[in-house]
């Protein structure tokens, strides 16, 4: 019974955590300035202890999320009381926190929804600010605006807690240092800053979607937190564009399959194998209605490239019945825009579909960039293993195998490498 | 620029329903966080109602300033402003009045000697 209890309250705060901690540290990050951004995460983390230490004992409050805001308020202006004569803010409500007359007002009125809603995205052009690194960006973003802890942000990223602790400190250096300004770009810089941004969250989601060693949750997470930053950048002015829907369509259709792709034991289900009758239809309805919005610009990306072959993957009632040549008409496109290695394989695998194993394994080897990509071999390995050359088929499978680190694609591997033996 | 002191007297807020109330210390905030914007304000903060008058050689400790709730100060600001009618001009702009209350502006005084 008891445990019953605290196993519920921690679920939720856990929760809670998730959705309401990034929306807190930015808040207070507005209020506090870019340089203080430590005293906003500490102030979220008090916050969050004094949940769990009082939800533990009494009722949990009847709306949690007004609970941590007022809890999160007070502590807030308990601080800047402490501190008023003593520490100058940065930031542009900084004259409004020297006073009893303008202070607790100016901090309610930053947790007003609107408010709440610019401060994250702020917090989200800082966090993806072209002059950090891409893994600093990524590690920032997740600590900021997703609530990830360290530990998760290492086990997300496949890399240490050292690891992460210096990315962070560093890219906090480096905002301080250069002068970071905590707003939301506009005029000429902003698509550029956009697409750092796009980057970002594609990347976040992908991580989520690529089936690493990290645990099922936190992938899930990874995926919704993706779709959660773009949303809300798809709702703001600065970011309601077709190229934002693009993406939110691409993800919503790739997100309708995780639960089909990933079975029981955490093995990874192919597209061809997969029980489409898991597919998420409501994941599925809202990817067109956002690929149907973005196609109202001019411009072309690769966002909508992409997001017109997932749509047809999730139209397609079964593995046969997919709509391959047209499938084979956006790869086309998509080679123009961004000649990838990673899109002349995709593009190697379509072909084998539509024509035969031959031709798509000869236009497999012309690629020469993915010799240490794992799924590179694994790909050959099965049009070898289609055209009944086994031994080859056998040898890229092992050199598949020496790639890769995941538990899922090893076993996927090893899986093949003893059909293949024993046919 | 040289620098005021205003200091709000009385204001008849008891009559006021608590909604009332609250919209007239928003009027107040605005009034001052719009100060504080254009860089007039430099500092300031409302005061409570306890109080204590020491006086003279003997220090004679006495309830209050004063009985009266309208001599009552109420609160003080620093502003900037060119000259006196500039600082007059900006405290047209106090909800004071509203509640007919009144504001005293005083010219901050250099200690040259």
């Amino acid at each position: 019974m008891i445990e019953g209890r605290t196993e519920s309250y921690e679920k939720l705060a856990s929760h809670l955590f998730r959705t309401e901690a990034g929306k807190m540290v930015s808040v207070l990050t507005r209020i506090f300035g870019l340089t203080h951004i430590e005293i906003a995460e500490d102030i979220v983390q008090d916050t969050f202890l004094k949940a769990l230490n009082e939800w533990n004992y009494n009722n949990i409050p009847e709306n949690p999320g007004a609970w941590l805001y007022k809890v999160a308020k007070n502590k807030t202006i308990d601080y800047l009381r402490h501190q008023k004569y003593v520490q100058d803010y940065e930031s542009d409500l900084s004259h409004l926190l020297k006073s009893e007359w303008t202070l607790s007002s100016s901090v309610n009125n930053m947790f007003l929804d609107n408010e709440i809603r610019d401060s994250q995205l702020r917090m989200i052009f800082t966090s993806c600010h072209p002059s950090l690194p891409q893994e600093s960006q990524i590690a920032l973003t997740l600590k900021t605006l997703c609530g990830f802890s360290i530990k998760e942000i290492s086990r997300a990223l496949l890399t240490t807690e050292a690891n992460v602790n210096k990315r962070l400190f560093r890219a906090k250096q480096k905002i301080r240092e250069e002068h970071f300004k905590f707003e939301i770009p506009m005029g000429d810089n902003l698509a550029d800053r956009l697409d750092s941004v796009y980057k970002v969250i594609y990347l976040i989601f992908n991580e989520g979607y690529s089936c690493t060693e990290s645990e099922k949750i936190i992938r899930k997470d990874l995926c919704a937190e993706a779709l959660r930053l773009c949303q809300l950048l798809s709702e703001h002015q600065v970011g309601n564009r077709p190229k934002t829907y693009a993406l939110m369509a691409l993800m919503c259709f790739h997100a309708s399959r995780l639960d089909a792709r990933i079975d029981d034991k955490g093995l990874i289900i192919l597209l061809k194998e997969q029980d489409r009758t898991l597919w998420n239809k409501a994941l599925i309805a809202k990817g067109f209605e956002y690929a149907s919005i973005a196609s109202s610009g001019s411009k072309l990306s690769e966002f909508h490239l992409e997001a017109g072959i997932a749509a047809y993957h999730s139209s397609a009632r079964s593995f046969e019945e997919t709509d391959w040549e047209n499938i084979m008409k956006l790869y086309n496109l998509l080679e123009k825009i961004n000649p990838s290695p990673i899109t002349l394989l995709n593009k190697a695998i379509v072909l084998s579909q539509l024509k035969t194993p031959k031709e798509a394994l000869d236009e497999l080897l012309k690629i020469r960039e993915l010799d240490k990509y794992y799924l590179y071999h694994s790909t050959i390995a099965l049009f070898y293993r289609d055209l009944k050359m086994t031994e080859k088929a056998l040898n890229h499978l092992e050199t598949a195998l020496s790639l890769t680190s995941s538990k899922a694609e090893i076993t996927l591997i090893k899986k093949r490498i003893s059909e293949l033996k024993a046919s | 620029m040289k620098d005021y002191l205003l200091l709000f007297r009385g204001g008849e807020m008891q009559g006021l329903s608590e909604e009332e109330r609250n919209n007239h210390l928003k009027k107040w905030g605005d009034w001052i966080g719009g100060l504080a914007k254009n860089g007039t304000f430099v500092a300031g903060e409302p005061l409570g109602n306890e109080s204590r008058v020491i006086t003279g050689r003997k220090m004679t400790i006495t309830d209050g300033p004063y009985a009266e709730s309208k001599e009552l100060v109420g609160g003080y600001l620093i502003i900037k402003s060119a000259d006196l009618k500039g600082a007059t001009d900006i405290s047209k702009g106090c909800p004071i009045y509203e509640v007919n209350g009144t504001t005293e502006i005083r010219d901050i005084h250099h200690m040259d000697f």
